[in-house]
């Protein structure tokens, strides 16, 4: 049900008005209507902002995410240490996170540039790795040791030119070999690297070759280069140890900041963002000389405790006047819904529609009645039904994401009528039940008796369209509206009508029942006609192929009963061995999520599309409380 | 050869609309999530719209099961 509002009015006298603001916002029952305009930003809301907002870049820049772990405790903790009612105390705050920034981002800085250092260096070490054994062989004082770039195709060429100059440069009878000698490393984008060894006297000459042949130095990353290449190769091999430690102590100490700093700014953030709210309201409340008004909506049964609570701490500084709202402004009134804990979770499945008007129809109970019953009839097995349990109960101790806990307990409702249905067909993983204990169906095996499964369904969609099709002429006639009311009436007593014929027909009833059904049937479409004209007509048609849908219920259950049987069966042909059980629990598997995904999404559908379009009005204002941020906090955007 | 006829036909009873089915709500979800991307609060419009061409294949079922108990 929608909870009944009042329009209140809360005038003040202007310095009470802060801890009046502030009273209301710890109450946190009041929907705020904003009577003027909204103003330019004041000075203090854009610093308020700009704080704001710093402090959520430096939870960003730290990483954190941790919502959830906020507590009430922590966060009223935060509330006595930070004051943040006088506006040096908001700038005192800022200068402090602009030094912790600072220090932050030089920290941040520092590891994304060792990030990048680490990564040339671990490239490097690769040559590195491949090249210190040969290096360090041919390292002495008349050798010289080179590494060049080398393209895989220039190889052979170059090698050939170094040699021919080396040869021409060589005294008689020497051999180019005892002078030269070489180690290659292929890289994967078509290039090498060359290790070059020659005799120092020969040093120039090769230098000038290679040059001339096109190829490029190999370079160690910038600021590990040395004066010979075995220091270079072993400053490199050090250094990425060197970085690697340094890197880990880095990301440890951030991490260190992160837990310590982490849960303080946010619960900073949240405290921020309560005092601009606050502001918002103070600084967008009507002002009349030295008095103010807030004006809002307030559900009627929080009326009294607020008024005692105001007038407690105030007296006469504050002067509370409501009313209830006019029909006219129904529109503009927030829907607040209410209901009983039992039935609350299924709320979630009105949040992917429109909001219900205020004084419209809130069809919670109705759905808490229908999506688990439809539900459990497609899953319509009881073991199945035993793993939803499970599942819908730790779903429903899960505190991690907001939806998980009524996601839970949907999934608690589904598996009651999932055991009932499972006990009524007589399935227990498939024909398993049947097998080991015997299981003997109350009503049929749905695998082989498909045709009473399927009128019984058209029979559940006969029954859930009538009711939204007569809570839709409850919804005109309340509404005063006429040809609404007549339409909804036409299609009800049309299709009940045309089920009475079919029954009429199909059992030989005596002729009077079937001129009385016939009479229905024309009052119907005149009352179709005279509220709806020929839409109201194709409106009715629309209501019979609603009612078909609803066959998708044996479907899907019939589909999902028969790939039961098919997973047991498995056990059958492999005999009881690994692979004929393994095959048998991966069939119940998908059979089982697609029971959970199938029976949720379908059910949802028959009541979004075949049942809400009867009566269903959207369009409401959701109730938005000027509130603490409690347990509605959410990762900021 | 008269119930391989009823066979085929109820074959092709659920067939056809299920592929028809396919393709209109392959088009449908492929819009449907670029619109919900831009206004998430049109979820239950897009569930309602991708759910709409299923009813041709709940149709065709019952088609094909009527046969099917014909052939039985």
């Amino acid at each position: 049900m929608i909870r009944e509002m009042l329009r209140l009015a809360v005038w003040g006298l202007t310095p009470k008005r802060p801890e009046i603001v502030e009273t209301l916002h710890d109450y946190g029952l009041l929907h705020v209507v904003n009577p003027v305009e909204p103003t330019p930003p004041s000075e203090e809301e854009e610093t308020l902002k700009f704080t704001r907002a710093k402090v959520l870049g430096m939870l960003e820049g730290l990483e954190w995410k941790d919502w959830p772990s906020l507590t009430e405790e922590s966060l009223a903790a935060a509330r006595e240490r930070v004051d943040l009612g006088i506006d040096g105390v908001v700038v005192e705050i800022d200068r402090s996170l602009d030094s912790f920034r600072q220090r932050l981002a030089a920290l941040l800085d520092e590891k994304r540039r060792l990030a990048v250092s680490l990564a040339d260096l671990k490239k490097a070490h690769q040559v590195v790795f491949h090249f210190i054994p040969f290096v360090s062989s041919e390292d002495s004082s008349d050798r010289d040791l080179t590494l060049w770039w080398v393209k895989d195709t220039a190889i052979q060429k170059t090698l050939s030119a170094l040699r021919g100059r080396i040869q021409k440069k060589s005294p008689e009878g020497a051999e180019p070999r005892d002078t030269l000698r070489f180690h290659l490393l292929n890289t994967d984008k078509g290039q090498a690297v060359l290790a070059l060894s020659v005799g120092s006297a020969f040093a120039a000459d090769a230098d000038e070759v290679m040059r001339h042949q096109g190829t490029v130095p190999w370079k160690a990353p910038e600021g590990f280069h040395r004066s010979g290449t075995r220091e270079t190769l072993f400053a490199v091999e050090e250094g990425l140890k060197e970085t690697g430690n340094r890197l880990e102590a880095l990301s440890e100490e951030i991490s260190r900041a992160r837990d310590d700093w982490g849960p303080r700014l946010a619960s900073l953030y949240i405290l921020l963002d309560e005092k601009l709210e606050e502001t918002l309201v103070e600084s967008r409340s009507l002002t009349r000389g030295d008095t103010f008004l807030i004006e809002g909506w307030i559900p009627a049964d929080s009326l009294e405790s607020l008024v005692n609570l105001l007038k407690s701490r105030f007296g006469d500084a504050v002067l509370i006047q409501w009313r209830y709202p006019s029909s006219e402004e129904w529109h503009r009134v927030p829907a607040l819904l209410n209901n009983p804990a039992a039935t609350r979770p299924f709320e979630i499945l009105l949040k992917l529609m429109p909001h219900p008007l205020y004084k419209g129809v809130d069809p919670t109970t109705l759905v808490a009645i229908f999506f688990p019953f439809f539900s459990g009839c497609m899953v319509g097995d009881a073991g199945y039904g035993i793993l939803i349990g499970l599942l819908g109960l730790w779903l429903s101790r899960n505190t991690r994401h907001p939806l998980l806990p009524p996601v839970g307990k949907i999934l608690i409702w589904v598996c009651g009528w999932s055991i009932a249905w499972g006990i009524t067909f007589g399935e227990l993983f498939g024909d398993l039940g049947h097998r080991l204990f015997h299981m003997e169906p109350l009503w049929v095996e749905r695998s082989h008796a498909v045709l009473p499964v399927l009128i019984f369904t058209i029979a559940l969609g006969v029954a859930h369209v009538s009711i939204g099709l007569f809570l839709g002429f409850l919804e005109g006639v309340r509404k005063r509206h006429r040809h609404l009311w007549m339409e909804r009436l036409g299609s009800l007593i049309v299709l009940l009508s045309l089920v009475g014929l079919l029954f009429i027909v199909r059992l030989n009833m005596p002729r009077p029942f079937f001129s009385l059904n016939i009479s229905f049937l024309v009052i119907g479409t005149a009352l179709l006609l005279a509220g709806g004209k020929l839409g109201g007509v194709i409106e009715t048609f629309s209501a019979l192929g609603n009612v078909l849908s609803y066959v998708r219920i044996a479907a899907i259950g019939l589909s999902s009963a028969i790939l039961a049987i098919v997973a047991t069966r498995f056990v059958d042909v492999l005999g009881l061995s690994f692979l004929g059980i393994l095959m048998a629990l991966i069939i119940h598997i998908l059979n089982f999520v697609l029971a959970i995904g199938g029976s949720g999404l379908h059910s949802a559908r028959l009541h979004y599309v075949e049942f809400f379009s009867k009566f269903y009005q959207g369009g409401g204002k959701e109730f938005r409380p000027f509130s603490r941020r409690r347990f509605s906090w959410k990762k900021p955007c | 050869m008269e119930k391989a006829l009823l066979a085929l036909a109820a074959s092709l009873a659920i067939g056809i609309p299920a592929m028809a089915t396919a393709y209109a709500q392959a088009k449908i979800g492929s819009a449907g999530a670029g619109t919900v991307a831009e206004k998430p609060e049109t979820s239950g419009t897009m569930i309602i719209l991708e759910a709409i061409p299923e009813t041709i294949v709940i149709l065709g079922f019952v088609v094909a099961i009527m046969m099917i108990l014909q052939l039985a």
